[in-house]
């Protein structure tokens, strides 16, 4: 029984976003309670699996299995990016009714939105296959274009539209990418993947991964990483991470806009994030897991969607 | 040259035809329509290489991945058809606004 239903927790955080986006789209005048109730309960069963896991936990969902169905994954790193979410979008919920309560009609689209990206995001973070990344990124870009595009004003749109063409582009890339990783391996399972992987050599040019860190993070520990790759790999994401460093860094001080420095200062952390990706790559030890990881990591430009959707489109992901 | 390899070959071509549009094209259907054609380039290569299998048999896995593309495809196209309205409704254009013109 205390299996069972230690089992389900993953499951229920992919479905109270997704029940709380439903119910606030056809309760629209209750919009702002539902979503506050919603992310309060997200909170409580984040907080609850972080207690309740004492190891990696896999779910089928539908009992259908791994070749065949869907699984859900929830290890360690899942479980930061999982209760980081939830902390910052219970802050986020909070923050936003009190915003609204004097612009019922924004809120009434937010809410739906709102929670709709929550749902991918968590979706995102439990995903067991190459695949499910695809199609829980899709739905995370679609809403948080959407979100973008709240203000209605001709800076949020264009920054709507030019978000949307790049995020499109990235995830297309990416699919590319899964569809030459599924030919090579003959799976979409990322363990599966990380073993066949390891078994042969390979050249993963062809891998594109949109700049969302976890997925890069997720990839590279399960299947590059233990390929223990020449140093062509890891060098090039310590460059990557080096320029995006710099730049970030000189784009900040340039910067007059509060919005636009944070922005920018999160391409910067990100940077140095990657870096030290490549850094322990290279020393092929799993330092990286630790927690100093979590204050380095901005989840996702999430409060990003939120704000860009609110204010201005040029707060957008990194 | 098999027939598998002849349609891998038509989606990279299609997939880099529409990159191109993409990059150089400033109308924004056009754009809307480049990432289409991209999209329908991928599919294109997850059925050639379905067909590839040692059995001879083709998968079903890739045919059921180009399914969940057509459905994400239509949907973000919608998106991105009511956003290109708006932009027109709101500068008059169908090209992305310059954000320096603030």
């Amino acid at each position: 029984m205390d299996a069972e239903r230690l089992s389900l927790l993953p499951v229920l955080l992919i479905l109270l976003p997704l029940i709380g986006a439903l119910l606030s789209f056809v309760f629209r005048r209750q919009a702002a309670g539902l979503g506050i109730a919603t992310a309060v309960a997200i909170f409580v069963t984040a907080i609850a699996l972080v207690f309740s896991l004492t190891q990696p936990q896999r779910y089928p969902v539908g009992g259908w299995g791994a070749p065949l169905g869907i699984d859900l994954v929830v290890d360690g790193l899942s479980l930061v990016m999982l209760l980081m979410t939830a902390t910052v979008g219970l802050g986020i919920s909070l923050y936003a009714g009190g915003y609204f309560h004097s612009r019922p009609q924004l809120a009434r689209a937010f809410w739906p939105l709102w929670l709709g990206l929550w749902t991918a995001l968590n979706g995102l973070f439990l995903a067991a296959d190459i695949f499910n990344l695809y199609v829980t990124l899709e739905l995370l870009g679609l809403s948080a274009v959407a979100l973008a595009a709240l203000g209605g004003s001709t800076a949020a749109l264009g920054g709507a539209m030019r978000y949307l063409l790049v995020s499109l582009l990235g995830s297309l890339l990416y699919l590319l990418g899964v569809a030459l990783l599924y030919h090579a391996f003959g799976s979409v399972d990322i363990a599966l993947l990380g073993e066949r992987a390891s078994a042969q050599p390979v050249t993963l040019a062809a891998l594109v991964v949109k700049a969302s860190f976890y997925i890069l993070l997720r990839l590279w520990l399960a299947i590059f990483e233990p390929l223990a790759p020449e140093w062509g790999i890891t060098a090039l994401l310590g460059l990557l991470g080096g320029l995006a460093v710099l730049w970030g860094a000189m784009q900040a001080l340039r910067q007059t806009r509060l919005k636009l420095l944070i922005a920018y200062s999160t391409v910067a952390q990100l940077g140095v994030s990657v870096s030290r990706l490549s850094a322990c790559g290279r020393c092929r030890s799993r330092c990286l897991a630790g927690g100093d990881l979590s204050g380095a990591l901005p989840c996702p430009g999430q409060g990003g969607h939120v704000h860009g959707g609110r204010e201005h489109p040029a707060f957008r992901r990194p | 040259m098999s027939a598998a390899l002849l349609y891998a070959v038509t989606g990279l071509g299609l997939f880099s035809l529409g990159l191109y549009a993409l990059i150089v094209r400033a109308h924004l259907l056009r754009k809307i329509l480049a990432l289409n054609i991209m999209g329908s380039g991928i599919f294109l290569v997850l059925i050639a290489l379905a067909d590839r299998t040692p059995t001879g048999l083709p998968d079903p896995v890739p045919h059921a991945m180009v399914i969940t593309g057509i459905v994400v495809a239509v949907a973000a196209t919608a998106l991105a058809l009511v956003l290109l309205r708006r932009v027109v409704e709101t500068t008059g254009q169908p090209r992305l606004p310059d954000p320096d013109d603030e």
